[in-house]
């Protein structure tokens, strides 16, 4: 497979600190063992529940945190290189390549600093044209997005959260990078606002060619922006397909369970939910064997006692999933999951 | 509908005061509440849902808030109407009602449970103010609640300190510290938005649950169609501080009449289609600076001269389906003093 990036075995460790001499008492792990493709052109989705570890997943990919263990191999104009191993001064340049769009446009913007002056950063730290020149562009980007051009000199506090976030993805599109990491990127914002938002975004890889990792919780918006998901669970993928393909035939139990928790805004049809017990289980202290066992509906004795590998399934389509019981378990997709009468 | 009915809002007008000039958060809603009945109100952020809901436990943010005009009417079962609006809010009338009729929980669990008192504490010092409440009976119905909410096992929980549990628990245990009086209404603002899928799927089929065990009316505040639809009987759709639709759930869900509504539908991503979102153009308009007329009209795509100009009316369907739009209202027959029929 072409691959723009390639995450191998990727490991984030968080040391968990304290007692008198400040030492170093366990470790978090936020991610554990993680191997990822991506496409150029293609936008995959990365969902989960809170604290499974897909924001420090996305956050390792841009070096945000130094990956404890593992690659991250990304492949720029038939050179490949492992962000993982670089020098922070080495990664300058890659950094034009690989930007990210955080969730809440309220804190990442600064609120002393113009638009003009934020959208125009990346350009002046890349050491790129002249200030007018960058000026010009940041004009350009501006419209593209949806905003005025006479924005330049106004501050972050006169937008509004939709208007925020386009200036948000105008900074992060200004060095025309390859590979856009959007991190819960309309979860911040109103219902209404959340559709153009996600459309701007669709328009903006078709025009401009670029490659997504779209981290998200909500799985309807994945399943609209994305061609493959991925399902995270207590820092591992335990499930990755094409995105039709998961929500129609789902593998791993902890998937269908998301899919029949979905609130679905349609009163005539009738959901079977899977009940999953409890919550997330502390990932400082995962459980044993299969980390999903203590709240899967499908646990078996020896799924507490030997961890699941991903694996193709059956059917193949490059579908994979990490369960025990895979070749056994018949499980529901979302239509099944949902009895549409009237 | 006369007989069960259970809260009645005519006209309420919540303002509030600030440097900025005046903000009117709710400006002239009606609406019902029936026993037994789950009415979902439905808005954007800075709609005026949240302040309702606190106007009708009348606690409206003292700083500039108040309620201007308007009453709330809750029908208690077995003795005279209460007009709450003009109760004030720190009386002793107003106290009995808060909690032992109408009971309220909040979408952050953390920031209104008290860190410094265990979860028991808490629930336990709610079910003292009954009357002839003792400690021990008043700790026994504790942890049947705790047991009933899914918080297990509940004698240990009961000792434990809201930061000891996760959202989801602390969700179950807001919901237990509401329901230990008996409420005959129970207003939910946003209760699931803090939290994950799984969990709110949980939470929501408590509340389900909880209701149809305890014949309470249940308002549920959200900005979440999906929520909507997965709980409501009925539904409210608010809109810069006004209602502009309400009907029930399955009329609102198959023909929404209001452009708004009809906006919001469909820009929700649906699992299963990828076609492209339609999108309400523009966004929500600052409260300091309302639009002429009818306050969606700069963002509607059916507005016409008359909607720019003059505010909409209540317009109502036969099926009881309200509608405040211009659309709608054909005939001046249709549409009577102040949208009131």
């Amino acid at each position: 497979m072409n691959t723009i990036l390639s995450v191998r075995d990727l490991v984030k460790y968080f040391p968990i600190r304290g007692g008198v001499f400040h030492g170093v008492r366990g470790f978090v792990r936020a991610v554990d063992g993680v191997d990822l493709d991506i496409a150029p052109g293609e936008t995959v989705g990365l969902v989960g529940e809170s604290g499974c570890g897909k924001t420090t997943l996305g956050r390792c990919i841009i070096r945000l945190h130094a990956p404890s263990q593992g690659n991250i191999f990304f492949s720029l104009g038939g050179k490949t290189q492992d962000l993982a191993k670089m020098k922070p001064r080495e990664l300058n340049p890659i950094r034009s390549r690989i930007q990210y769009v955080f969730q809440d446009p309220f804190s990442s913007l600064n609120s002393r600093m113009t638009i003009g002056d934020v959208v125009t950063e990346p350009l002046k730290i890349q050491k790129i044209g002249t200030s007018k020149s960058r000026l010009q562009r940041a004009r350009e980007l501006l419209i593209r997005v949806g905003l005025s051009e006479d924005m330049l000199n106004r501050y972050p506090h006169e937008f509004s959260g939709g208007q925020r976030q386009r200036i948000v993805v105008a900074r992060s599109l200004v060095l025309d990078p390859d590979l856009l990491i959007c991190d819960e990127p309309v979860s911040a914002l109103d219902v209404s606002v959340q559709s153009q938002v996600l459309n701007l975004l669709k328009d903006l890889q078709s025009e401009m060619g670029l490659t997504y990792l779209f981290i998200a919780h909500d799985l309807s918006v994945v399943n609209y922006v994305s061609d493959r998901v991925m399902v995270m669970y207590l820092g591992k993928i335990v499930e990755i397909a094409q995105s039709e393909e998961l929500y129609t035939h789902p593998r791993h139990p902890y998937t269908e369970a998301l899919l029949s928790s979905i609130p679905i805004a349609d009163p005539f049809s009738e959901t079977k939910r899977i009940p999953l017990k409890g919550s997330v289980p502390n990932a400082a202290n995962p459980p044993s064997g299969c980390r999903f066992h203590t709240r899967c509906a499908y646990a078996q004795k020896r799924c507490s006692e030997t961890e699941p590998a991903l694996a193709e399934c059956p059917t193949g389509s490059d579908h994979f999933a990490a369960c025990l019981r895979l070749e056994e378990l018949h499980l529901k997709g979302f239509d099944e999951l949902r009895n549409r009468g009237s | 509908m006369r007989d069960d009915r259970l809260l009645t809002v005519r006209n309420l007008k919540v303002s509030f005061h600030t440097d900025l000039g005046e903000v009117k958060a709710v400006d002239g809603i009606n609406f019902d509440i029936a026993r037994n009945e789950t009415v979902g109100v439905v808005g954007e952020s800075g709609c005026g849902k949240s302040m309702t809901s606190l106007a009708i436990m009348n606690m409206v943010p003292k700083l500039g808030g108040s309620i201007i005009g308007g009453s709330i009417c809750y029908y208690p079962p077995e003795s005279k109407p209460v007009m709450i609006a003009s109760l004030k809010p720190n009386s002793k009338e107003m106290r009995n009602i808060r909690g032992a009729e109408i009971s309220m929980i909040f979408q952050e669990p953390m920031a209104s449970l008290t860190p410094v008192y265990t979860i028991g504490h808490q629930i336990v010092e709610s079910l003292m103010l009954e009357p002839d409440m003792n400690k021990r009976t008043a700790t026994e119905k504790a942890y049947q609640l705790l047991e009933l909410v899914g918080i297990t096992p509940p004698q240990q929980r009961f000792r434990e300190y809201p930061h000891q549990l996760s959202g989801g628990m602390r969700q179950r245990a807001m919901i237990a510290m509401a329901i230990c009086r008996d409420p005959n209404l129970l207003i939910a603002d946003e209760p699931t938005t803090a939290l994950d899928v799984t969990i709110e799927a949980q939470i929501l089929d408590l509340l389900r649950e909880m209701r149809n065990r305890f014949g309470m009316s249940l308002m549920i505040i959200t900005h979440d169609l999906g929520v909507i639809g997965e709980m409501a009987d009925r539904v409210i759709v608010m809109y810069m501080g006004k209602v502009v639709e309400c009907a029930s759930c399955k009329t609102l869900f198959s023909s929404p009449l209001h452009p708004y509504t009809q906006g919001l539908m469909h820009s929700i991503p649906v699992i299963g289609k990828k076609e492209r979102l339609s999108t309400i153009k523009g966004s929500v308009p600052s409260p300091y600076d309302l639009p002429q007329g009818c306050s969606f009209s700069p963002r509607c795509p059916q507005a016409f001269e008359r909607c720019f100009s003059e505010d909409p009316c209540e317009v109502i369907k036969e099926t009881g389906h309200t509608v405040t739009c211009w659309l709608y209202a054909n005939h001046s027959a249709d549409c009577l003093s102040g949208g009131k029929v």
